[in-house]
């Protein structure tokens, strides 16, 4: 009997192993089969990519509920596809890393499971447009999508197609719903004090082009006892990517520290040495509290993007009374109550220099079995400028209850779209953000721009508060990226 | 028919013990074996799996044995592991002597010890959450009451000793409870007998702890710091989502080097698993170490006497044996 055991077992190991084992070979075969597509679609440029259906099962992977809320409005719309099809959705938070992480493992993997849509944000989206994942994207070709004339129809913000341009073939597989493109979002009231006007056109002279306006503007700003800007942070996302920005963070696979880049260390210094700031951090309840006033002193201006205004300042002014009642799920309701907090006292203008910050970015997967649904589902989000397109509706506030407006990467929609909002006291925003688009750029986005990013900011942190000098500062980020990243510093 | 008359239960054990076997050879000891010859080769990148030995196989070695992170992130990790573990101990035997003393009678005992366990239910990503928020800035509940007392607010997570001293501070607040549960459990095994008796002889409650409750409790204690220290230079989730290693890496530990090595930026699995290996050498070597420190003197002394007195019979023998035939 123990002989039967013990062979039994040994037998159990030898199959474990084995099991194990051939689990290697398996994704080799997966990535000689990509390098075989990605050869025949050189030689044939875009082949389009066959519905091999496996099962009814639509997987969306997403970081925030947005994309996979537009794609049931999509399934809704069409009576069709939601009778055939379902949506599974598998929404991560990108905190940690976690959303990353998930998507990486899921799209190695592959399988029934493997996500057909999954979204990237602009912080990262380079990793999966151009980076080593990139290899698991299906151009947009490939599903059907007649890229350069609708890209062109739909006149779609360059930088977003320079970003979702995948290197190594020149196809499209990736495009971003939003135009991002930034404005100086300021306090009509600060401004009438500190400047004698809140007129955006004369606000924007005061302030740039140019940092020096800026912080010209800044002293202005302290004279009065005001706050220039919450957190530079805020700075940041302008000094990242504006058009004097010349190169990314790597070229040639080594680390190249762009002279702009580097000098936001020392307008970061400026800042908390002059005491321009409130000092907080982006994304802190501190940071929160100085769009409602509440902070520490009161904060002239925010550098963002429309979506900064609609998902996340308007939220936070501090204009939301609670009336004591409950929703159906037990949240307080909020009416809007503009004799406290700063809604409406906003107003938009030209940033000192051009940038854009953020935007979600969806990508089909190049082992989707439902190409065809997948091609309508993205044309749809991304491309569509008809009034039934998602663009249309997200840009006129028609999919949420609360009609928020956002602008769109379609110029064509943005022409017939209407962007006036009372928390900027009924300015047309779409007037400053639609032409902000045109001073963005793809160009500068690495596949590490996000961990990088992350490395040099820990340096400005340090260098700014004093913890370290300049040259120290400089040297760890090297150090840090080298060993931490895998660039090579030269 | 005679044969079956005993039954052999161990064959039940194997027949348990398959689903664990199989399991460890899939998911453990083939990571282990695979992280050991990829931390030779070349394999960078998402979802590669193609990769060429080295020329020089302990290039990654090397890289890891020279880089500064390595030696910042070792520093770090060591160092708050000591600090963290040395008040968890102390505090624990404190607690195991009040709780488990015999005449000290404390009320709602069970209560206490359940209060003192709880840090350790929570998980760890809530608990770096939390203290991330309570050490906000410049608001945050510690820097309003700093406020309200008059003071200005204090840039913690931004300080490298503040942000490690919050990081000491939760191991140890999230441990000791553990800890605790240990050592009074290792306690209540002692014979109650050898209590008495000393009680009889005289002995106050002091003597009785260093000399009875602590060298009986020593193999469990040897237990507690040989899997503190393991947890402890594995450190990886309170630092990641306390301040992600920050400020300027203050607060970096190994594992979350590593975690970056393989799963940011360039994808280094093969460094990873090079820093992994090296990781898991030092563990060994230090588990080694205490295992030596902590043995049971008196016995390995027996050992060695019986041992001894074993060669000096074979001795005897072998002289006194033929002459006496």
């Amino acid at each position: 009997m123990k002989k039967i055991i013990a062979t039994a077992l040994t037998l159990g190991m030898v199959v474990g192993s084995l099991a194990a084992c051939t689990s290697t070979p398996t994704p080799t075969e997966a990535t000689k089969d990509t390098e075989a597509t990605t050869e025949s679609k050189e030689t044939t440029e875009a082949s389009q990519l066959t519905d091999a259906e496996e099962d009814n099962i639509l997987n969306v992977m997403s970081f925030t509920v947005e994309v996979p809320d537009m794609i049931k409005a999509y399934f809704k719309a069409h009576p069709e596809v939601s009778e055939k099809y379902e949506i599974k959705d598998t929404v991560v938070a990108t905190d940690g890393g976690g959303y990353q992480t998930a998507l990486d493992a899921a799209l190695a993997a592959g399988g029934a499971d493997a996500p057909d849509i999954y979204c990237a944000e602009d912080a990262f989206v380079a990793k999966y447009s151009k980076g080593d994942a990139a290899q698991f994207a299906a151009p947009y070709a490939a599903l059907g999508i007649d890229v350069d004339k609708e890209v062109a129809d739909a006149k779609i913000a360059n930088y977003t197609v320079e970003l979702g341009t995948r290197p190594d073939d020149g196809a499209l597989v990736a495009l971003a719903y939003q135009a991002t493109g930034c404005a100086m979002i300021y306090r009509r009231d600060i401004a009438k004090d500190v400047f004698g006007t809140d007129d955006p056109a004369a606000i924007a002279a005061e302030c740039g082009p140019g940092m020096d306006k800026f912080f010209a503007a800044a002293d202005k700003c302290k004279a009065k006892g005001y706050a220039m800007i919450s957190s530079v942070g805020d700075l940041w996302n302008m000094c990242k990517a504006n058009t004097e920005v010349k190169a990314g963070w790597v070229v040639d696979d080594t680390l190249n520290i762009d002279p702009q880049r580097e000098a936001f260390l020392d307008y970061a210094k400026t800042i908390i040495d002059k005491g321009y700031s409130n000092d907080t951090g982006t994304w802190s309840e501190a940071w929160y509290a100085d769009m409602a006033g509440s902070g520490d002193k009161q904060v002239f201006c925010f550098l963002g993007p429309a979506w900064l205004i609609n998902y996340v300042m308007a939220g936070n002014s501090g204009s939301w009374k609670e009336t004591g009642e409950t929703d159906a799920d037990g949240n307080p309701v909020k009416e809007l109550d503009t004799s406290i907090g700063t809604y409406g006292k906003w107003a938009v203008c030209d940033s000192p220099l051009g940038f854009f910050w953020g935007g979600s970015y969806v990508l089909a997967n190049k082992d989707t079995d439902k190409a065809t649904l997948v091609g309508d589902i993205i044309r749809y989000i991304t491309l569509d400028t008809s009034e039934n397109g998602l663009q249309y509706a997200w840009a006129n506030g028609l999919l949420s209850d609360d009609g928020t407006k956002d602008t769109v990467a379609s110029a064509v929609v943005m022409d017939k779209s209407d962007g006036k909002v009372d928390f900027l006291a009924g300015q047309n925003m779409f007037d400053v953000f639609g032409p902000a688009g045109d001073f963005a750029t793809g160009k500068l986005a690495t596949p590490y721009d996000e961990d990088i990013n992350r490395l040099f900011n820990d340096q400005v942190t340090a260098y700014s508060h004093g913890e370290k000098d300049r040259d120290a500062a400089i040297a760890d980020f090297k150090t840090n990226v080298a060993e931490q990243v895998g660039i090579n510093v030269g | 028919m005679g044969k079956r008359k005993t039954i052999s239960y161990a064959r039940y054990g194997y027949i348990f013990s398959i689903p664990f076997v199989i399991t460890f050879l899939i998911f453990s000891l083939y990571p282990i074996f695979y992280t050991l010859v990829v931390g030779f080769t070349d394999l960078q990148g998402i979802a590669k799996t193609d990769f060429h030995f080295l020329k020089n196989p302990f290039q990654n070695f090397q890289f890891v044995l020279t880089s500064d992170t390595f030696k910042t992130s070792l520093a770090n990790t060591a160092g708050m592991w000591i600090c963290n573990f040395i008040p968890q101990l102390g505090m624990a035997l404190l607690l195991t002597a009040w709780y488990t003393d015999r005449r000290m009678r404390i009320r709602g005992k069970g209560a206490f010890k359940v209060i003192v366990y709880l840090p350790n239910i929570i998980t760890a990503a809530t608990i770096a959450i939390l203290f991330k928020s309570l050490f906000g800035y410049p608001m945050g509940p510690v820097n309003d009451f700093l406020n309200r007392i008059g003071k200005d607010s204090v840039y913690f997570l931004n300080n490298k000793m503040s942000t490690r001293a919050i990081v000491v501070f939760i191991q140890f607040w999230m441990w000791y409870g553990y800890t605790m549960v240990t050592l009074i459990s290792a306690v209540i095994g002692i014979d109650p007998g050898i209590f008495e008796a000393a009680e009889l002889d005289g002995a106050n409650r002091w003597q009785q702890f260093w000399r009875i409750t602590i060298p009986c409790i020593r193999p469990i204690m040897l237990f507690v710091l040989v899997t503190s220290m393991i947890g402890g230079l594995n450190m990886f989730d309170i630092p990641m989502l306390l301040n992600a290693g920050g400020p300027d890496s203050a607060t970096m530990t190994v594992s979350l080097w590593i975690y970056n090595l393989a799963f940011t930026g360039k994808h280094q699995y093969n460094r990873a698993a090079a820093a992994s290996m090296l990781v898991f050498t030092i563990i060994l070597i230090l588990s080694l170490i205490l295992f030596y420190i902590l043995r049971d003197k008196d016995e390995a002394k027996a050992l060695k006497a019986r041992k001894r007195e074993a060669k000096e019979r074979k001795m005897q023998e072998k002289l006194y044996g033929k002459a006496g035939f």
